[in-house]
């Protein structure tokens, strides 16, 4: 898993879950990774209002 | 089915292309014909096979597949649509009179969910990650039984054992009887139809379904835990379903579990060996590298090249005109080489990040084995790594296989290194061993809902 400090993959059947809430800058760089690899192009990143573009 | 295609139909125009991935030279050709689909007609017709198209685009794969238009249903005795599945050529049109479903990868839902969704909670990352230690036993078993004598078939002695063993186990088939299975579920792969020997694999085969089919009915009564047990209790609109689909859906984890990693391991190991200094940085950097150049081996390799599906309904997608009946091949391995998304495709660069390959296919039939598949191959290689560093394996002696169509596979890749140890008991030993575990520690069960959570 790419970025599992933003993922919760359930232990069940393997499905992934974005954890709620803004992703800390520090993880920044891994999310957006995460969203560039998916196959599935199931990710995506929106910036929330008044937030840093 | 609608089999009046014309080739002169205006929707075709302009896509006419001579495609057959089981020709001897396709896997020779393979970039260069990828590189000429994708510019002239990323979605091309081709006279093969009773006529077909070929989506070799990345964005044309990725929209046929998650298409609602589009059915996997395997309808050999004709009740519904006819529809002929995921394989091209067809069973009928490789003259195969008897054909049995294809398991849930030639349904359409809900059929099909039923079967993941009764399925998924022994293949999920959790549940996998517990064979890892018994995973290692067998890899360290394999290469025991070599590593005195400074020569290897990495095929043979271990990217065939491994995932037999393993799968089998994931199943709950006694282990014992990996060699029942292992030669028929790659033979029947690499044979061409038309082979001599054709006939002595299917005998082999057919013993293994007949296996199959004695260790469903034999744990229905004596249940076992396992995921024979998990397609046991399948209901399809609250109905057993029939026999043959249930053997079907075993084959199809035989299948997904033996030639696939095995095509993978072997592929990535002979790619090591040609890269001396790749294989030395991986392994010295293995923390940080080892998921990555898993990921590209993936991607460059794509054990399973494509599948097939048949249009549902008549629709318009990534420009073409399908009509409803339309057999249409959906290239994972050409989409992996899409320049378009994959900077330099042809090199494999086992740092790339973002790599959104179509190894594991996508949307709702992507590869439910997935994290078993990266897990083994992972094992196997590190194992390699560490034992074997200096391994070189002998060109002259490697054999892939006749065709690639169906899997990218090696059949032999023998190699020598500097001899080494042995660490452990023989695999024979070890398999009895490993069997006594699976029976005491319950690891052939489900990781249940909720038992993470915690």
């Amino acid at each position: 898993m790419i970025a599992p400090e933003v993922f919760q993959l359930s232990e069940f059947d393997g499905h992934a879950t974005a954890l709620e809430g803004v992703v800390p800058e520090a993880l920044r760089a891994h999310a957006e990774e995460a969203v560039r690899s998916c196959p599935e192009r199931a990710i995506s990143s929106v910036t929330p209002v008044g937030g840093k573009p | 089915v609608s089999t009046d295609h014309d080739i002169g139909e205006e929707r075709k125009d302009g896509r006419l292309f001579h495609f057959d991935r089981h020709a001897a030279d396709y896997r020779e050709h393979f970039a260069s014909i990828t590189e000429e689909l994708q510019q002239k007609c990323p979605v091309a017709w081709t006279q093969t096979y009773g006529g077909h198209w070929v989506a070799a685009g990345n964005r044309e794969v990725f929209e046929l597949a998650r298409s609602a238009n589009t059915s996997n249903d395997a309808d050999f005795r004709n009740e519904r649509r006819g529809y002929q599945g995921v394989t091209i050529p067809s069973p009928e049109q490789s003259g195969r009179k008897t054909a049995t479903r294809g398991g849930f990868l030639e349904m359409d839902p809900p059929e099909q969910k039923a079967y993941r969704q009764a399925l998924n909670a022994y293949l999920s990352p959790a549940a996998i990650k517990r064979w890892i230690p018994f995973v290692d036993e067998i890899v360290r078993a394999c290469i025991d039984e070599k590593i005195e004598s400074g020569r290897i078939d990495f095929v043979d002695d271990m990217a065939n054992v491994v995932p037999a063993v393993l799968t089998l186990a994931v199943m709950g088939i006694p282990l014992k009887k990996w060699e029942i299975y292992c030669e028929p579920a790659h033979a029947s792969i690499y044979t061409p139809p038309n082979s001599p020997d054709m006939q002595r694999v299917m005998i082999g085969y057919r013993q293994m379904i007949e296996d199959l089919r004695r260790a469903m009915l034999e744990i229905r009564e004596t249940p076992r835990p396992g995921l024979i047990d998990a397609v046991n209790g399948v209901r399809v609109d609250g109905q057993v379903p029939p026999e043959d689909d249930l053997v079907g859906v075993l084959l199809l984890l035989i299948g997904g579990g033996f030639d696939t990693t095995t095509a993978l391991t072997g592929n990535s190991l002979a790619w090591l060996s040609e890269h001396p200094a790749e294989r030395e940085r991986l392994s010295r950097e293995r923390e940080s590298m080892l998921d990555s150049a898993t990921e590209e081996f993936l991607r460059f390799f794509a054990p399973a090249p494509g599948d097939a599906r048949t249009i549902s309904a008549d629709c318009a997608i990534a420009g073409v005109d399908f009509r409803e009946g339309d057999r249409v091949w959906l290239s994972w391995a050409m989409a992996n080489r899409d320049p378009s998304i994959f900077e330099a495709p042809n090199t494999v660069d086992l740092d790339r990040r973002g790599n959104r390959h179509y190894s594991f296919g996508l949307g709702i039939h992507r590869c439910i084995g997935s994290n078993l598949a990266r897990t083994v191959f992972k094992r196997m290689l590190v194992h390699v790594l560490d034992r074997m560093p200096d391994y070189r394996c002998d060109p002259a002696g490697t054999v892939y296989y006749d065709t690639i169509g169906v899997i990218n596979g090696v059949k032999h890749l023998p190699a020598t290194f500097t001899p080494g140890p042995r660490l452990g008991a023989g695999l024979s030993e070890t398999l009895e061993t490993l069997q006594a575990l699976c029976t005491e520690t319950g690891l052939s069960e489900p990781v249940t809902a909720g038992a993470g959570d915690e």
